[in-house]
């Protein structure tokens, strides 16, 4: 069986570099971006199962290049979690109205994240 | 005679010596004896003076009027300060003008009534009563801005907080990865620092928490989530939380939940938030082997109490007022090897408080203590359906129109409220009470709540309460209106606004449409022309549609509705007498507003191409087609309604047949 695609956002370097250990770990193939511009990029070679977006990205913000994404009916079924440091009221609306299929608050839980994005997975692959 | 001129003599002493100036006046008002006070403050010669009128004294504007005055006090003679409530000016012979108080006394003589008028120069004391209101002038700015650095302050937390966290995420999450071995082995020492870093940042990332919570309290960003809930549940997680702690101090603990309290509605995570600071509280201050209860009893009808006791080392009653304060740690030598923020007690009063609550701390020094927190409670209600209740109560519902819930019984104030919103476009409901508004407000969904706190069968609050927890109404937009000014208890519950009664009613529409209900959903379309049948017509079938219409018959009226009302869209007949609707398109073009509403033309002139361009309207609609469907067909194009041009023929069908019969 081939490794599913995840494709991690993130602005901050060690973040990112936490991120993808701990899901290289658990078996995934990953890809990390900085900036929007590096996801559209990527998006253009690669078709990743799951996007783990940070949505506070210098540039263009995490939510407005998740509803580009969602906008591109080839990414249509890819899930996509929304990552914030941001705890305010409305942020998880904003993140499903943008089209997030979920919502995680940093700091990430090195023990509940891999489970979390399994089973977003799991149920994607039942659909 | 020797001593009637002696008396004379003394008597014209005292009045020398008096400090305000003495004037006395005849029935004629004429002056026939000043003092010295009287020469320097007005500035004359008493020979200047004697025989004068007593309005030379006055500055002109007031001399006018004293005649009056002067008969008024004369038919009611009794001492009195002159002009009460009224500022009185003396005019200076160098014409200045200054402040001054007088007092009046009859005085009975052969020659007629005279009057006494005491008179004293009072620009000083106005002079320290303009400071005085200067400097509360500046107090007030300056507590403005200290409200507002405030604010400014908290803002900055709460964005600092969100800041710190990303670090911290790196911190933890690398500790995590490696102490849990998932990246190779490590040694055992190792293991044991890993692990110290990881819960002193986990102790940085609860500190951050509790000052990122305190913040957004003090921003008013805290946000209340009430639902129904398993009091037993919530409880049990807490103490699974503080489980490792428990055991390493062998503490027992004992929880103790009234069944009448089992099920309530309240925020989850605020109830373990408010329990689990108490309860790791009374852990570290209990000692090893000791007693830690947690009780939640009912507290009166419509309370309920939770309450963590310990048999810790207590606290000095001197101390009480301290525990809840920020950044306030009680500073004994005993209490000072107990490491902790000094934020978690005053989170949790802020926590309580916002949510309309109490809190407070019983405890005996060396033996123990009790705190406890009282919440208002809610029990979910029977949600069997309730009885049918007439809706004779509905006044208007239209599908295009918001609905405004009105939940009100003094029936003087829902009338106010029900005409206000009526006029201003919206569709209202009403609710007597209570019972209800949980009816109304658990079958449908509405655009709006406006609703009285002091009902006759329940609190506010409770119907709100319930209305969030669950059904169509869980988010929508909610003012509050009530007699008392309580705003500390409602501030837990999202209300969009909070009004004290009588509540002004431009404040409340106002506040409506920012809270996004907005009546202009049903768009207003204003029509112009001087044929009423086809006013009529035009009426009839846009109200039909769901529009709002506003009819005028003249250019000149037209213009002053385009100003008053920014309608959607305008409807406009050409020929009109006065100002017809070419000189009222010049006109309106050159208001502001003019771009962004459309101008449908509707007239019986047959225009050519290069007339239609020139009027640089939306549309040109031939009036008189039979139909006029041509007219709405226009209009949907800028107001969208989502008819098909078949259900408009349908939905017009009869409007036009009448008007053909007609």
């Amino acid at each position: 069986m081939t490794k599913e695609l995840i494709l991690i956002v993130d602005d901050s370097p060690t973040n990112l570099k936490l991120a993808k250990i701990l899901l290289e770990l658990e078996g995934y193939d990953v890809h990390t971006a900085t900036d929007a511009e590096d996801v559209l990029e990527l998006l253009s070679t690669i078709q990743p199962h799951l996007i783990l977006m940070d949505l506070q990205l210098p540039g263009m913000d995490g939510l407005t290049l998740t509803r580009e994404i969602k906008a591109n009916p080839k990414y249509q079924n890819t899930i996509i979690v929304a990552v914030t440091a941001y705890a305010m009221k409305g942020d998880d609306q904003k993140a499903y109205a943008a089209g997030c299929d979920g919502y995680i608050t940093k700091p990430i839980d090195i023990n509940t994240l891999p489970k979390l994005l399994a089973e977003y997975l799991a149920k994607k692959r039942e659909v | 005679m020797d001593s009637q001129f002696s008396y004379f003599f003394r008597l014209s002493a005292v009045l020398e010596a008096m400090p305000d100036a003495l004037v006395i006046v005849d029935s004629h008002a004429r002056i026939i004896l000043v003092n010295k006070q009287t020469e320097k403050l007005f500035g004359y010669e008493r020979t200047e003076l004697l025989g004068e009128f007593i309005e030379q004294l006055m500055p002109v504007r007031f001399r006018d009027r004293h005649q009056q005055h002067r008969n008024n006090y004369l038919a009611t003679p009794r001492t009195r300060p002159m002009g009460a409530g009224l500022e009185l000016f003396g005019l200076n012979k160098d014409g200045t003008e200054f402040p001054i108080e007088i007092s009046l006394s009859p005085l009975k003589t052969d020659e007629g009534l005279m009057v006494l008028a005491a008179v004293r120069d009072i620009t000083d004391r106005k002079q320290l009563e303009n400071q005085l209101r200067t400097k509360n002038d500046e107090l007030e700015t300056q507590n403005r801005r200290v409200q507002e650095a405030n604010r400014l302050k908290s803002e900055f937390l709460a964005n600092m907080s969100h800041e710190l966290r990303t670090p911290l995420n790196g911190i933890i999450g690398f500790a995590e990865l490696m102490h849990s071995g998932r990246v190779g082995p490590i040694s055992d020492e190792h293991k044991e620092y890993l692990g110290d870093i990881l819960s002193s940042s986990r102790h940085l990332l609860q500190l951050i928490n509790d000052v990122l919570d305190l913040a957004k309290i003090e921003a008013g960003k805290l946000e209340f989530h009430p639902e129904k809930v398993e009091v037993k549940k919530l409880v049990y997680e807490i103490r699974d939380i503080l489980r490792t702690l428990i055991a390493q101090k062998r503490i027992n603990l004992e929880i103790k939940i009234d069944p009448k309290v089992e099920q309530i509605i309240i925020d989850p995570s605020k109830f373990k938030q408010i329990l689990y600071n108490y309860v790791s509280n009374a852990i570290k201050f209990t000692p090893e082997a000791g007693h830690v209860y947690i009780n939640i009893n009912q507290d009166g009808e419509e309370k309920f109490r939770i309450e963590v006791k310990d048999s810790g080392i207590g606290i000095h009653t001197e101390d009480f007022p301290r525990l809840f304060t920020e950044f306030q740690q009680l500073d004994t030598s005993r209490a000072k090897k107990f490491q902790g923020t000094g934020l978690g007690l005053a989170l949790t009063k802020r926590l309580v408080e916002a949510q309309g609550g109490t809190v407070g701390v019983e405890s005996i020094f060396g033996k123990g203590s009790t705190f406890y927190a009282i919440l208002p409670q809610c029990t979910p209600l029977n949600e069997s359906p309730a009885e049918k209740i007439s809706h004779k109560n509905t006044i208007a519902a239209s599908a295009n129109v918001p609905t405004v819930l009105v939940i009100e019984d003094d029936l003087k104030d829902q009338a106010v409220i029900v005409k206000l919103l009526k006029n201003a476009g919206y569709a209202v409901e009403v609710a007597n009470n209570g019972k209800e508004a949980l009816h109304l407000g658990h079958e449908r969904r509405f655009d709006a709540l406006i609703l009285d706190l002091l009902l006759p069968d329940m609190n506010g609050l409770d119907v709100l309460q319930s209305l969030r927890a669950k059904g169509p109404n869980k988010d929508t937009p909610t003012i509050v209106t009530t007699v008392v000014a309580e705003k500390a208890i409602s501030v837990g519950f999202r209300i969009h606004d909070f009004f004290v009664k009588p509540v002004d009613p431009s404040e409340l529409l106002s506040s409506l449409k920012r809270s996004g209900v907005n009546p202009d959903n049903a768009k207003s379309i204003l029509v112009i022309d001087d044929n009423l049948s086809d006013l009529k017509l035009a009426k009839t079938m846009l109200d039909k549609l769901g529009y709002r219409v506003t009819c005028e018959t003249s250019g000149a009226s037209g213009l002053q509705a385009v100003k008053r009302q920014k309608p959607d869209a305008i409807v406009l007949d050409l020929l009109m007498p006065g100002m017809d609707g070419f000189e009222f398109l010049n006109r309106f073009r050159k208001t502001k507003i003019s771009r962004e509403i459309p101008v449908i033309i509707w007239t019986v002139n047959d225009l050519d191409d290069t007339d239609k361009a020139n009027l640089q309207a939306a549309a040109v609609v031939q009036k008189g087609d039979g139909s006029n469907l041509a007219l709405l067909v226009e209009l949907q194009r800028y107001l969208p309604l989502n008819y098909s041009i078949d259900e408009l023929t349908k939905k017009m069908g009869k409007i036009s047949k009448n008007k053909k019969t007609e």
